[in-house]
């Protein structure tokens, strides 16, 4: 019985191992693809490809060492593609001068708007300037004085 | 042009394609050189490229189809690049020598401080 389990276990693990060797350069591939998928949205198309291209070559080193290439795309999947797209993306944003908020047209209603202000500040300044004497500021000090007089 | 953030792993690469400043290399071959982990090296071409401290170009075909691989992306330093990398590993060095000294003159010993 003990004969019958180690031998199926044996060839168990010899099928799985089979297995796992032709799969996981696949998984591999598709790892990288996974991490390039997370770069910035604003990233052209070459830019996209170099990188994606580039990560692939070398994979291909592994070629002989599935399992070296599984840990590896799962580096590059885990911290190096999250990092790289980080920097693609401070890269794309750097490059990118910031928009000026462009200042609103004003209206000509708005600019007759400011000019009446304008023209009725003055007069308020005018008749406070010769109610109270002196300096405009002066009538609040004086409005004061009256009022308290007044109590 | 941006100035690149200098991580241990930064200037381990850096030292690393001091070492032969003409050579090409390529990510994952510089990993190894370096001692980094493979997944930790683009973000740092990447980096290091967008500063103009190190130029790429794609591999010529002729060595990749002898081998039967795909072509890689290789690394060079410019010369801004190498002389740049070499202030930042002086000064790295420079301030390391300066501790080192006043360790000494502290009287600590160079393994590092005994702990009771």
């Amino acid at each position: 019985m003990e004969l019958l389990v180690l031998t199926l276990a044996t060839l168990l693990g010899t099928l799985f191992a089979l297995e796992a060797k032709a799969w996981l350069p696949r998984v591999s591939r598709r790892l990288i693809a996974s991490a390039v998928a997370r770069f910035p949205a604003e990233l052209d198309a070459a830019a996209r490809d170099r990188w994606s291209r580039e990560i692939e070559a070398d994979l291909g080193a592994f070629d002989d060492r599935p399992l070296g290439g599984f840990v590896f795309a799962l580096r590059v999947r885990s911290k190096g593609g999250r990092d790289l797209a980080g920097e693609l993306a401070l890269a794309e944003k750097l490059a990118v001068p910031e928009e000026q908020p462009e200042a609103e047209p004003q209206s000509e209603a708005a600019d007759q708007s400011l000019s009446y202000g304008f023209v009725a500040g003055r007069v308020y300044l005018r008749r406070s300037s010769l109610r109270f004497g002196g300096l405009p500021t002066a009538g609040f000090g004086e409005w004061v004085r009256v009022r308290k007089d007044a109590e | 042009m941006s100035e690149p953030r200098m991580s241990a792993e930064t200037l381990r690469v850096l030292g690393a394609m001091l070492e032969d400043p003409l050579a090409w290399h390529y990510g994952l071959g510089l990993s190894e050189e370096a001692k980094i982990s493979s997944g930790t090296i683009y973000p740092i071409l990447a980096r290091l490229e967008k500063a103009d401290w190190l130029e790429s170009r794609w591999e010529e075909n002729g060595p990749a189809e002898s081998e039967g691989r795909p072509k890689r992306r290789l690394y060079r330093l410019t010369g801004e690049g190498e002389r740049r990398a070499m202030t930042e590993l002086e000064e790295i060095a420079r301030v390391a020598r300066r501790v080192k000294s006043k360790r000494a003159r502290r009287g600590r010993p160079e393994e590092g401080i005994a702990r009771p």
